[in-house]
């Protein structure tokens, strides 16, 4: 839990939405109205943050 | 009054921005489908208007049939997407093959300008060039063509470059190398495809 309060307020909003829906970025992508790999490379932005912190 | 200027600077940015990487809205089988109408329509003009989209990043003025216009831009596209596909594998760990498809086809939309500019252009004959060159500086719609290309093979290369960067989420110098290396092996492609079976 620590490492996520690290990340910045959007990293935290992505999540949450990530998790609302269930884990589909195809429904985040038509909900943010961003395309799919647009969406898959903003997690993969967190998710290198996650690790980073992490170390 | 202030942030009414703000507000339309923000949204000349933003359209700049969509012209320039649409990819962030648009990816996948819906740029596709977009593309594609762009691409059908290419080879129709190109066809009337005897404009040989005959390279990934190459336009010519030659007398086209509609049979070879359409056989043009598919191998330029068959080149494109498969050599981007493989410099996709290499650079990155994910992505999506339609991603790519989708966003690549797109990429070849400004060319579409260069169709339609050809209703207003004609080409100096031949003959004519090979008996004195400086007959093409004549041709004032000709030179608009030539100068009108320019910008429309950078936009279509920046679209391309975006394309590969959303697609396969790489970015920096790794991005940069690859995709200049892609573009020269896939123009080369197609010349040398068009040269042999077309």
């Amino acid at each position: 839990m620590p490492v996520l309060t690290l990340l910045s307020e959007d990293d935290q909003q992505f999540i949450l939405r990530f998790v609302k829906n269930s884990g589909s970025l195809k429904d985040m992508a038509s909900q943010m109205k961003l395309s799919y790999p647009t969406v898959r490379n903003l997690l993969n932005e967190v998710i290198n943050k996650i690790s980073n912190d992490e170390k | 009054m202030k942030s009414l200027i703000k507000s339309a600077t923000m949204k000349n940015k933003n359209i700049f921005g969509l012209l320039i990487n649409p990819f962030s809205r648009i990816a996948g089988w819906q740029a596709f489908g977009i593309g594609l109408i762009f691409v059908v329509i290419m080879g129709f003009l190109g066809a009337y208007n005897d404009i040989a989209f005959d390279g990934v990043i190459d336009m010519h003025l030659n007398e086209t049939s509609l049979r070879l216009s359409f056989l043009y831009l598919i191998t330029d596209l068959v080149c494109l997407i498969v050599v981007m596909s493989l410099t996709g594998l290499i650079v990155s760990k994910n992505f999506r093959f339609i991603d790519i498809l989708g966003t690549m086809t797109l990429a070849k939309a400004p060319f579409l300008i260069l169709a339609i500019a050809g209703f207003f252009t004609t080409a100096p004959n031949l003959s004519e060039i090979y008996k004195d060159p400086y007959v093409i500086f004549k041709s004032m719609s000709f030179i608009i063509l030539m100068v009108l290309s320019l910008p429309v093979i950078i936009w279509s290369i920046t679209l391309m470059y975006n394309a590969l960067k959303v697609s396969c989420d790489v970015k920096g110098s790794k991005l940069t190398v690859a995709f200049i290396i892609a573009l020269f092996i896939s123009e080369a492609l197609s010349k040398v495809f068009i040269y042999l079976f077309v």
